[in-house]
């Protein structure tokens, strides 16, 4: 409020309250009201008078031929989201995202397949929130989620989640150990159960092997040559048990190493571990035995005070693991297999080397729908030929990168559609028009279209007759009342 | 303007006066009719309507005239002077006197405030109100709590309409429980039965076609022919139900849908024991009674329960058990649900003695004649006496095993006692030698404890004179001077067997027992000898009683072959060299098929959501496979499951609708659990080698 606006405000109420009371307490009490009202409407015009008023116009202007859309309006509803469209059976699916809350009421926000509510989270009125649903997909193959938010009974809005689960492929672990040991017992037993190729070698007297092999083809351990080393993507190792030629292997090979601690400590105590900010269940420890954190490593799993027993570091091409921590078999022991499943699932993946597929894809935009195209990105070794329902996709070769091809593509129907090449194929949600308007690109790209920077409204002056004729009708019957 | 002024203020007396009236009526109607509009709605909007109507009709409050206000008013308010009907008379007729007192009871009168005992009527409506409200809650408390738990008990009936094959026109089943559970027949016009475990199940169908054949079929490969009656137009069938299941209708060759079968069995009777716990132990004072306090309930009746109890005395190895049934004082033949049952067990009257224990468990059989036991409870009763032995205390550096001489002891120090005879004393001598007699008999017992001899009664027996025959010692016994002669016991005696001396009837046989007597001959002649300060003839009877202990001790030892594993012998050329190369440690081979065996049931998911949109391909595999795995669920639990499996059938028909995909799907996730977690490794894509070359070039360019 500008000093003139200031003023003219404070001494109209104060000519207001003189006025006022000079009425109301006038001895000749008749026509009270109407006389108050009258000075009220006087002193009102008079002031708003002297303020210069001004009002909000929309003006059109007879040049532009096309419709000029307006401003668009401040819109609720999810604002954002993001979600992994591939994930491996058994992991977690989380959907990410903000909701902006325009309505009065709580709105629901849910994740549901298959008819059944997965997860959801409640959005208070008039707020905007960052949201994060998950859920454990059951199912194995191509299925559509769906995101609901609900205000009551009734639907505000509703999107498709598309989502593939894929079965997974395991891995090959090769145990060198110095001793017998327990813990790399029920660790082997617990792979080769979920079908994971092991190989374990023990010593057990001098240059004396104990051989293991579950699912894998027995051969001989007893040297390590780098072709036998590669065939494992992890590698479990005692520091004594390992040399520096099968270290320098697993650099170059990019094989991840867990190293295990010496010793099990003097003072065990129960200790409550964290891996990935969930908690463990707790397990005898010495704290004493934690792991200095160095500069070029992560901890994984730490306890309450600070100490890190598992650290993680980049090793050549592959990922090195330090555990000081040698007894979790008690967690299967105890009847926690969830627990034990989590730790290992955790520093396995963490470790293990990179699986190669074949082909790469990649498609854009993150929303492709019916009828507008769609930019395929191969990363391939060999020359690809995509096809997709009946019709090819052409790819053209990156100028500089030899691997990468990219085409173009229009779907003509909506659904899961499949492009395949010769070696790999992949499966790609294809959305209506109707779908996610708020995220996909082709909404923002014709709300971009209609900036072209013309002045849509204007500041119209209020005619002061407006205010100048209850001003003088006022005058007018309080000066009439007086005289009757 | 006075006058009119006092008469409108007691015109509008008047009127708060009917309004309140009609007021109270109705808060009083509606306190009358709450109770009845808490049990039907209806009765109370009847209630409601009557009892404001006869209310009304009593009290007629429109019928208070203004002269009954001008009274009420001249009673209540002194200040009036009872001139209030002057104001209601009129201002014509009214004489000088009448005028002025008028205005002035008129001033009076418009100042006039209400007392508060004017709107008692309406409080004490108010209150009436309060009192039938606190009736109705309780009304509804008691009577809706009854009737929502027995709802919920009750069995519910298949919600979805059933569609019966064309050509029945109507079914009736009548299910009749089992005796024991005390329900009555019910019957019901609809396919999907839920009855209790062993009911009888009459089926009776209506149908208005000529059939040849009209059965029905069960998830359990059996077959139910229904029997026609004399019209062909209604057919009956009986089944006694044990399992649940599903089933359908086949007439002529026409199957109808899968109708659900659910049994709800006979829960065995839950015991709960309040008290004692688990473990008591009676202490020293404590009075040996224990409350034992059970509860025992079942879905439909307790038929009997008892204390099953066991008595375990004595230590070590000579534990000795004895079981005994306790009966609870209650009275069973009422076939309750629920009994609180007492016993106080006084152990004392059971044979308890300290040192005893009680083990007892409850054991209650419901009216289906199943039987629970609960747990078993401790009672120890301990041995305060025990506590006094000093068994653990004593023990320590200065414990002394018992004191005893062998006889090659008693030899060697007869032949040092002969030696020294010379060197010690006459008293001494003589004082060793009573000595060396003791000990000898000591020995004696000792050994002699193994045929019962536990005194020096025994040496004089004539059955241990007769049986060594060598009498020469024994002077002042006469086998012929008998103080028990003609003691009847005494004779019984000899003929008998004692059976109940433990260690002389199994521990010993005949032979060693004949042994041990003439060792013990020979022990008895050497301390004769002995004591008769004679340690030189005591000597032979020494040397032979050793000789004859000697003989028993090691007759009675058996030497048995060894048996076991024979092992390799022993090479001593190769023993201690630690050359390890001949030993080859195991090598240990497996394989394990981990397949997930909901493996198919994810995948028919995945394939259902792609038949929403895309109905060509229906019989897949993994469908089939789906399906054969949802109906053994659906024999299980058909309530759950059986629709999601007559939707499957209809898939697997290519019959697709997108209901019964999205049924099919909800009772498939129903079967299915979190996958277990393991580990994936990333995917990395396969690049040009631009990122090995980065790599070489790294390590090379640090070294």
């Amino acid at each position: 409020m500008t000093g003139w606006e200031v003023i003219i405000s404070l001494t109209g109420a104060l000519l207001l309250t003189v006025l006022g009371w000079q009425e109301w307490r006038r001895p000749n009490q008749q026509r009270r009201a109407a006389r108050l009202t009258a000075t009220v409407v006087a002193v009102l015009s008079l002031s708003l008078l002297a303020l210069p008023l001004h009002l909000t116009k929309k003006i059109s202007s007879p040049d532009k031929k096309n419709d000029i859309t307006p401003a668009p309006a401040i819109t609720g509803g999810i604002t954002a989201c993001n979600w992994p469209l591939q994930i491996t059976t058994g992991k977690i699916w989380e959907v990410q995202g903000q909701y902006h809350n325009v309505t009065d009421k709580v709105v629901t926000l849910r994740i549901s397949g298959f008819d059944t509510e997965m997860d959801s989270i409640q959005i208070p009125a008039h707020a905007q929130k960052l949201f994060h649903l998950q859920t454990i997909p059951l199912h194995q193959g191509t299925a559509v989620y769906r995101i609901t938010a609900l205000s009551g009974r009734d639907t505000l809005e509703q999107q498709p989640l598309p989502l593939e689960v894929v079965p997974l492929t395991p891995m090959a672990i090769l145990f060198l150990a110095n001793a017998p040991d327990f813990e790399n017992r029920f660790l082997a037993d617990w792979l080769s159960q979920q079908g994971f190729a092991v190989a374990m070698r023990t010593l057990v007297s001098k240059n004396k092997y104990a051989i293991r092999f579950s699912n894998c083809i027995p051969q001989s351990l007893e040297q390590l040559p780098p072709a036998l080393l590669d065939k494992f993507d992890v590698v479990i190792a005692d520091p004594a048990a390992i040399s520096k030629d099968v270290r320098t292997h697993l650099e170059n090979a990019g094989i991840g190493l867990i190293m295990k601690g010496d010793s099990v400590g003097i003072h065990p105590t129960p200790v409550s571990l964290v891996l990935n900010h969930q908690s463990l269940p707790p397990l005898l420890c010495d704290p004493a035995l934690s792991l200095h954190l160095s500069d070029n490593s992560i901890p994984l799993v730490t306890d309450s005070a600070g100490h890190n027993y598992v650290q993680l570091s980049l090793s050549g091409a592959g990922k090195l693991l330090h555990t000081n921590i040698t007894n979790t078999y008690s967690w299967l022991l105890a009847d926690r297999t969830t627990a034990y499943q989590q730790y290992w699932s955790a520093l396995l993946e963490a470790v293990a080397r990179k699986k190669v597929i074949p082909e790469q894809w990649s498609f854009s935009p993150r929303i492709p729908t019916i009828h507008q195209p769609v930019t395929i990105t191969l990363e391939s070794g060999a020359v690809p030929t995509v096809h997709t329902s009946g019709a090819a996709v052409y790819m053209a070769q990156h100028p500089f990168l030899h691997n990468i091809y990219t085409g173009n593509c229009w779907p003509q129907h909506a659904g899961w559609q499949m492009f395949a090449t010769g070696n790999s194929m992949h499966r790609v949600y294809i959305y209506q028009a109707s779908d996610w308007k708020m995220l996909s690109s082709s909404a923002k790209k014709s709300l971009v279209q209609t900036g072209d920077n013309i002045p849509t409204t204007a500041m119209v002056p209020v005619s002061p007759w407006w205010l100048i004729i209850p001003f003088l009708l006022a005058m007018s019957f309080l000066w009439v009342e007086k005289k009757i | 303007m006075h006058n009119s002024g006092g008469y409108t203020k007691i015109e509008t007396i008047r009127l708060k006066w009917i309004r309140q009236q009609v007021g109270s009526c109705l808060i009083l109607s509606i306190a009358v009719a709450l109770p009845a509009f808490i049990v039907r709605p209806l009765y109370g909007l009847l209630c409601f309507v009557l009892a404001l109507l006869i209310l009304l009709f009593l009290k007629k409050p429109w019928q208070l005239q203004a002269n009954e206000v001008a009274r009420y008013l001249d009673q209540s308010f002194p200040a009036l002077e009872d001139s209030t009907g002057l104001i209601l008379k009129g201002a014509a007729e009214h004489s000088l006197l009448e005028q002025l007192q008028a205005r002035k009871t008129g001033l009076v009168l418009e100042a006039l405030q209400l007392p508060v005992t004017f709107y008692q009527p309406v409080k004490k409506a108010i209150l009436f109100l309060a009192v039938s409200m606190l009736i109705s809650t309780g009304i509804w408390y008691g009577y809706y709590r009854r009737h929502v738990s027995e709802n919920n008990t009750q069995i519910t009936a298949h919600t979805a309409p059933e569609e019966p094959l064309p050509g029945i026109t109507g079914v009736r089943v009548s299910i009749q429980p089992p005796a024991y559970t005390h329900k009555t027949l019910r019957e019901q016009p609809a396919f999907n039965i839920t009855a209790e475990d062993s009911a009888l199940l009459r089926w009776e169908l209506h149908t208005n076609v000529k059939v040849q054949e009209l059965l029905l079929l069960f998830n359990d490969s059996t077959q139910l022919a229904l029997q026609p009656d004399k019209d062909s137009l209604t057919w009956t069938a009986t089944r006694l139900l044990r399992k649940s299941g599903f089933y359908q209708v086949q007439l002529n060759k026409q199957l109808s849908a899968l109708y659900q079968l659910q049994m709800l069995p006979d829960l065995a009777p839950v015991i709960q024991i309040i008290t004692p716990s688990p473990y008591t132990v009676i202490e020293f004072g404590q009075s040996a009674k224990v409350n034992v306090q059970v509860t025992v309930s079942d879905d439909y009746g307790i038929h009997a329960a008892f204390i099953a109890a066991t008595i375990a005395s004595g230590s070590g190895e000579a534990v000795r058990f004895r079981e005994q049934q306790l009966a609870f004082d209650h009275d069973f033949s009422g076939h309750a649900t629920k009994y609180q049952l007492n016993k106080q067990l006084n152990l004392t009257a059971l044979g308890l003695k300290p040192g005893d224990e009680l083990y007892f468990n409850i054991a209650a059989t419901d009216t289906r004649l199943q039987q629970t036991r609960s747990d078993v409870y401790i009672i120890t009763l301990p041995d305060t006496a025990q506590l006094f032995s000093m068994e653990g205390i004593v023990n320590g550096v200065n414990f002394k095993p018992e004191y005893f001489r062998s006889q090659r002891q008693i030899i060697i120090e007869t032949e040092q006692l002969i030696r020294d005879q010379d060197s010690l004393g006459k008293e001494k001598f003589k004082d060793h030698s009573n000595d060396l007699g003791t000990d000898q008999k000591l020995l004696r017992l000792r050994y002699g404890k193994f045929l019962g001899e536990e005194s020096e009664s025994n040496v004089g027996d004539p059955r241990v004179a007769a049986a060594e025959g060598e009498h020469d010692q024994h002077e002042t016994h006469k086998a012929a001077d008998h103080p028990d002669f003609g003691n009847a016991a005494k004779i019984l005696d000899e003929f008998t067997d004692k059976h109940d001396n433990a260690e002389d009837a199994t521990f010993l046989d005949a032979a060693v027992k004949q042994q041990l007597k003439a060792t013990l001959t020979e022990m008895w002649k050497a301390e004769l000898q002995l004591r008769l300060y004679k340690p030189q003839d005591a000597l032979p009877f020494e040397y032979k009683a050793l000789r004859l202990l000697k003989d028993l001790q090691q007759q009675s030892r058996i030497y048995v072959a060894k048996t076991g594993v024979k092992t390799t012998p022993l090479k001593p050329e190769k023993r201690l060299t630690g050359e390890l190369d001949k030993i080859n440690p195991a090598t240990t081979k497996g394989v394990n098929d981990a397949k997930d065996e909901s493996a198919d049931i994810r995948i028919a998911l995945s394939v259902l959501e792609a038949l929403k949109t895309n109905k060509a391909a229906a019989a897949t595999p993994a469908l089939q496979k789906a399906t054969l795995l949802l109906s053994a669920k659906a024999a299980a639990a058909p309530a759950q499951y059986l629709s999601a499996l007559e939707a499957m059938h209809r898939i697997t028909q290519s019959v697709i609708t997108l209901t019964d995909i999205r049924v099919a799907q909800k009772g498939l996730l129903q079967m299915l659990a979190a996958p277990a977690q393991r580990p994936q490794a990333a995917n990395r894509s396969p690049d040009n080698g631009l990122p090995a070359l980065y790599f070489k070039h790294l390590k090379t360019g640090n070294k």
